[in-house]
């Protein structure tokens, strides 16, 4: 562990780890509670194919 | 003669027209009858008659006329009032499943099913379901950014889904650099949506792919019980990762701790991130501050 993203990135893990007053990994709400996907992302720069995908 | 027999009587005469080819009339008639039973509210008979008759088109190849029978049918579910059910969505599968992607009404056929199920069903967005089988099909018809949508709003299966075409349509790409742009999808797109599970299903799936086919450097941080892969060339990614355990944190301070140790790798994801603020972290999303507005409610004593 080196670098300082390295470092920076061990330090807010166990940070954030620490708390549990959070939501569990398993999280997930119940798609009739959602009203609202919000902002919509760019598109990408890259085309997709869809013929060049072998099936 | 009981409807069964009449039903049964119907559909041998329209099979015998399909069999010889003569497309046209099997459809007059088999619109003809089908009329007949929601004219006299036998919606159940109604709907059994189109149903056989598009999947008859469809196996005929015959796309325009099966199509518009879908129409009908959808036509009929909406006079009948038919609820978003198990049955009732489970009868529009096969005949989405058997659609030519080509189809060219495609995604007509599939707004259609869908606005369905949001009038009759729980979900504002439609049924989760319906949702997996219509992003399947739009991803084989290449239709990319609908197929993610409905994916993203689907059923646990979807994410596999996803993973495959935002994978595939990576390596299209040809460009190993723009793996975060391709991995920011889902994670977003999920956190969005209140979906912690499945950005963490998208984070091991689509990251695993990466590392087996690019031999990229990295290597793996466990601490109480979360893991993520590190990076070494790929701030993006580990960004996104720490992004997902922080939402589950709900701390604020900790977002603004991530988001100022990345600050200007991420400026791409401001409105996303503003978005997590404000649904995560309970933070306001900051409205351009208009002074003179605010100086005149302030002579008027406004607020």
């Amino acid at each position: 562990m080196s670098t300082p993203e390295k470092d920076f990135i061990n330090k807010f893990v166990a940070l954030a780890t620490l708390q549990h007053s959070g939501l569990p990994s398993d999280t997930k709400k119940p798609l009739q509670d959602v009203t609202n996907l919000g902002v919509a992302l760019p598109a990408l720069r890259y085309k997709y194919n869809h013929k060049r995908v072998k099936r | 003669m009981s409807s069964n027999t009449k039903l049964t009587k119907t559909l041998a005469r329209f099979q015998a027209r399909i069999e010889v080819g003569d497309f046209y009339e099997a459809h007059q008639t088999l619109r003809t009858i089908a009329n007949r039973y929601v004219r006299s509210k036998h919606y159940g008979d109604a709907i059994d008659l189109i149903v056989e008759g598009v999947q008859a088109f469809l196996s005929a190849k015959q796309g325009g006329s099966a199509t518009d029978l879908i129409f009908y049918l959808l036509e009929v579910y909406d006079t009948a009032e038919v609820q978003v059910s198990d049955v009732s969505v489970a009868r529009l599968v096969p005949l989405l499943a058997n659609l030519d992607p080509e189809e060219p009404n495609l995604k007509d056929v599939v707004t259609g099913m869908n606005n369905w199920t949001i009038k009759f069903g729980p979900c504002k967005y439609g049924d989760p379901y319906l949702h997996s089988v219509i992003g399947s099909k739009l991803a084989v018809g290449g239709y990319v950014y609908e197929a993610e949508r409905y994916f993203v709003l689907g059923t646990n299966d979807s994410v596999d889904k996803y993973v495959s075409l935002l994978w595939e349509w990576f390596l299209q790409a040809g460009d190993k650099k723009a793996v975060g742009e391709f991995f920011a999808r889902p994670v977003f797109n999920y956190l969005f949506i209140g979906n912690i599970q499945n950005a963490y299903a998208v984070k091991d799936k689509f990251l695993k792919k990466f590392i087996d086919w690019s031999s990229v450097q990295c290597e793996k941080v466990d601490k109480n019980g979360f893991e993520m892969w590190y990076f070494e060339d790929y701030a993006d990614l580990n960004f996104l990762q720490l992004l997902i355990l922080t939402c589950q944190t709900k701390n604020a301070d900790l977002f603004k701790n991530l988001k100022s140790h990345y600050s200007g790798s991420i400026d791409q994801y401001s409105s996303q991130l503003e978005y997590l603020g404000q649904e995560f972290f309970g933070m306001k999303i900051q409205k351009p501050v208009n002074f003179m507005q605010d100086i005149m409610s302030g002579l008027l004593g406004g607020k």
